[in-house]
């Protein structure tokens, strides 16, 4: 397939081509943002799902809407989604019901580290 | 130009500056509305900001209000950035004194053409503040020169406001900004030309 990258598949979590039109082609920048990403997302997602456990409507919200903005950037299309659902429904005083979707994000999230980790840079 | 990058995210502050700063804009960078705002009510604020909706200590748009409450001559372009793309949610952001939005994720080709528009909008609006200041300085040098001005019937001097006489462009000169040279008259050449004759020997 034209403009497939060494690794991506349609499943894959992370839409890296998509990203890098995102950033004007600049791979070094897109590079960065990855690296900057990657530094403290465990500390965000464990934030993310401590807050969910304990049922906290507003913590839910506030960094499962932080996290939208660079899953958006580097086009983490599914994890987007989840991390969406969850921000409506802390804004909606609904994370008691969110243990689900919550358990889902954490297996998404898991999935995209693992990719932009193990990620060919030289394929791009 | 000088533009404002207020996002507490350091991922995307990053990506907009870099973007930015292609296309040649001077960045400054704040992690929070309270930040923002300092830097947006100082002496040497940008004249453009882009602010993330939701922030830590005050949200952008709280800071959009305060910029617009405090008033400037020339307005501050304000884009927010916001991953809410409801009409409602836009217009909560107008109504709060934001001038466009950006939705998240967006492209670099939209954001780099918005912040155009920021661009274009305000050089229009520095260009309007600097003609009307220009306007105001030349009219405070302009008196007014309306109504009746008593000038006398035999030597042409006229009276000014503190019950001085004057010559006409004495007068003319102090309330109009009019400069006078000298000069001679076709007619007043003739007579004088007539007058300096009898003064020539026979």
């Amino acid at each position: 397939m034209p403009g497939r990258i060494a690794g991506q598949t349609d499943d894959s979590p992370v839409r890296m081509s998509l990203a890098l039109d995102r950033v004007d082609g600049d791979k070094d920048l897109l590079k960065e943002l990855v690296e900057t990403f990657q530094e403290d997302l465990s500390e965000r997602v464990s934030s993310l799902t401590s807050a969910i456990r304990r049922g906290d409507d507003q913590e839910t919200f506030q960094l499962a809407h932080g996290l939208r903005g660079p899953l958006g950037v580097l086009c983490a299309e599914k994890a987007l989604a989840l991390a969406g659902e969850l921000e409506t429904m802390g804004r909606a005083g609904q994370v008691g019901e969110a243990a689900t979707v919550g358990d889902a994000f954490e297996l998404e999230i898991t999935r995209v580290a693992a990719f932009l980790s193990a990620f060919d840079w030289k394929s791009l | 130009m000088k533009i404002l990058i207020a996002d507490d995210d350091r991922l995307m502050r990053r990506m907009l500056e870099v973007i930015l700063a292609k296309s040649g804009h001077e960045l400054v960078a704040a992690a929070s509305g309270s930040e923002a705002w300092q830097i947006l009510s100082s002496p040497e604020a940008p004249s453009l900001a882009i602010l993330d909706w939701m922030m830590p200590k005050m949200t952008g748009l709280e800071v959009c209000s305060k910029v617009r409450a405090a008033g400037a001559a020339v307005p501050t372009y304000l884009i927010v950035l916001t991953s809410r793309g409801q009409t409602n949610d836009l217009v909560t952001a107008f109504e709060a004194g934001a001038d466009d939005y950006i939705t998240k994720p967006f492209e670099a080709e939209e954001l780099r053409a918005r912040v155009s528009v920021g661009v274009r909008m305000v050089t229009l609006q520095q260009q309007l503040a600097d003609r009307i200041l220009a306007l105001e300085e030349s009219l405070a040098h302009v008196q007014q020169l309306q109504g009746l001005i008593p000038i006398c019937a035999w030597c042409r001097q006229v009276r000014s406001d503190g019950n001085f006489w004057e010559k006409v462009e004495s007068y003319l000169g102090k309330r109009s900004g009019l400069q006078f040279t000298h000069a001679i008259c076709p007619t007043c050449k003739a007579k004088q030309t007539e007058g300096l004759k009898h003064l020539r020997p026979a």
